[in-house]
């Protein structure tokens, strides 16, 4: 019997109250396509469990090394890029998707909007030398998120599972 | 001039990440930065800079399509990041509360890849104190946006995942600045002489 393909589950899932809820329906999703699912979530456990030695920058630094030895682990990664807090993904789960890409890991990603970033945009926006412009003069891009993401990254549009489906699919199909 | 990762001393090549490319003056960016750069002894790339002829050895794009236009610029700012020692990259808030997303994944690349991380902010206070917008606070103490998500409480001014990052506080040239005096004391800490900044 061959291992399971491990996927690392990024998003900015831990920042809501119910994460740990959330974390456990992941796994149970990637364990349903026949995937073991690496958490940050679940791998971090709670804020009581944690080493009160340490300083809360220590225990920042230990956090980030237990995610990086998951990233090391897994073989894929599947980042929730939805818009967090503005009209930007998490920060957290874009390091997350370039470490991954430095480490030869395969990139997905799901997102529920794939219209293009200015269609999305809610705010004022002009043409300026064929590029769509914010009124700082900051140009769009014209996938549904920033190009260093859909550029290395294949992108489903739902939730979780049907970046699992698309990653299914791709595995059948030998890519 | 810097030590390398090999003991070996030569000048360092930084990645310069943000999102100036973005406005109508990159132009003028890109020409300030390479002045700065070279005024603190310093190659630096800024991301559109021309990359040296053979970028594309390996990569044929299959046609014309937006996907292919994408993969070709990001293989284009991933091999700068490849060429580069360190990462010097902008992540100031950017429409909204969180930095650039293309710059976020290119500081995770640099990472990856054993570059040195440097970043620089307007506001380089921990990340609660930061947070522009209404906060709450859960009966466990924790600190939350209006809809209950959780704000970091490590007294840093970034996401966690940027825990390996020197934040400098101010501009580009606040962060070669920065730069240039750890590089210096490592120098002088291995007998070398340190690279004297032009004024």
């Amino acid at each position: 019997m061959s291992e399971k393909l491990k996927i690392y589950v990024a998003g900015y899932e831990c920042f809501l109250p119910n994460s740990t809820e959330l974390a456990l329906n992941a796994k149970n999703l990637c364990e349903k396509y026949g995937f073991e699912a690496l958490s940050p979530i679940l791998e971090n456990g709670n804020k009581e469990e944690r080493d009160i030695s340490l300083t809360k920058e220590e225990t920042a630094k230990y956090i980030f090394k237990k995610n990086i030895r998951l990233i090391d682990r897994c073989d894929i990664i599947v980042a929730n890029l939805n818009n967090f807090r503005g009209w930007e993904p998490d920060s957290g789960t874009c390091f997350e998707i370039g470490c991954g890409y430095a480490k030869g890991k395969k990139l997905y990603g799901f997102i529920d909007d794939m219209r293009p970033c200015y269609e999305k945009y809610i705010g004022s926006i002009h043409k300026d030398g064929g590029l769509w412009r914010d009124d700082n003069g900051a140009f769009f891009e014209s996938g549904c998120v920033n190009l260093m993401i859909s550029g290395p990254a294949k992108i489903a549009q739902g939730g979780l599972e049907r970046a699992l489906q698309m990653i299914k699919n791709d595995l059948e199909q030998g890519e | 001039m810097f030590i390398d990762k090999n003991g070996v001393v030569r000048m360092p090549k930084a990645y310069l990440a943000g999102t100036e490319i973005f406005y109508p003056n990159t132009l003028e960016t890109q020409e300030k930065y390479h002045k700065l750069c070279e005024k603190y002894g310093i190659i630096g790339y800024y991301p559109s800079d021309l990359p040296p002829e053979d970028e594309f050895k390996d990569y044929e794009p299959k046609d014309n399509s937006l996907h292919e236009t994408e993969l070709k610029f990001f293989i284009h700012d991933a091999n700068h990041i490849r060429r580069s020692d360190i990462i010097i990259a902008n992540l100031n808030p950017y429409r909204g509360e969180e930095p650039d997303s293309g710059t976020a994944v290119e500081c995770g690349i640099a990472y990856g890849m054993g570059l040195r991380c440097f970043a620089f902010v307007d506001d380089a206070r921990p990340r609660k104190e930061r947070y522009k917008g209404v906060k709450k606070t859960r009966l466990d103490g924790t600190v939350t946006d209006k809809d209950g998500r959780s704000i970091e409480d490590f007294d840093r001014p970034l996401n966690l995942m940027f825990s390996e990052f020197t934040v400098f506080e101010g501009t580009m040239e606040d962060a070669l600045k920065g730069v240039r005096e750890i590089f210096n004391k490592e120098l002088v800490a291995a007998g070398y002489e340190p690279f004297a900044v032009k004024e």
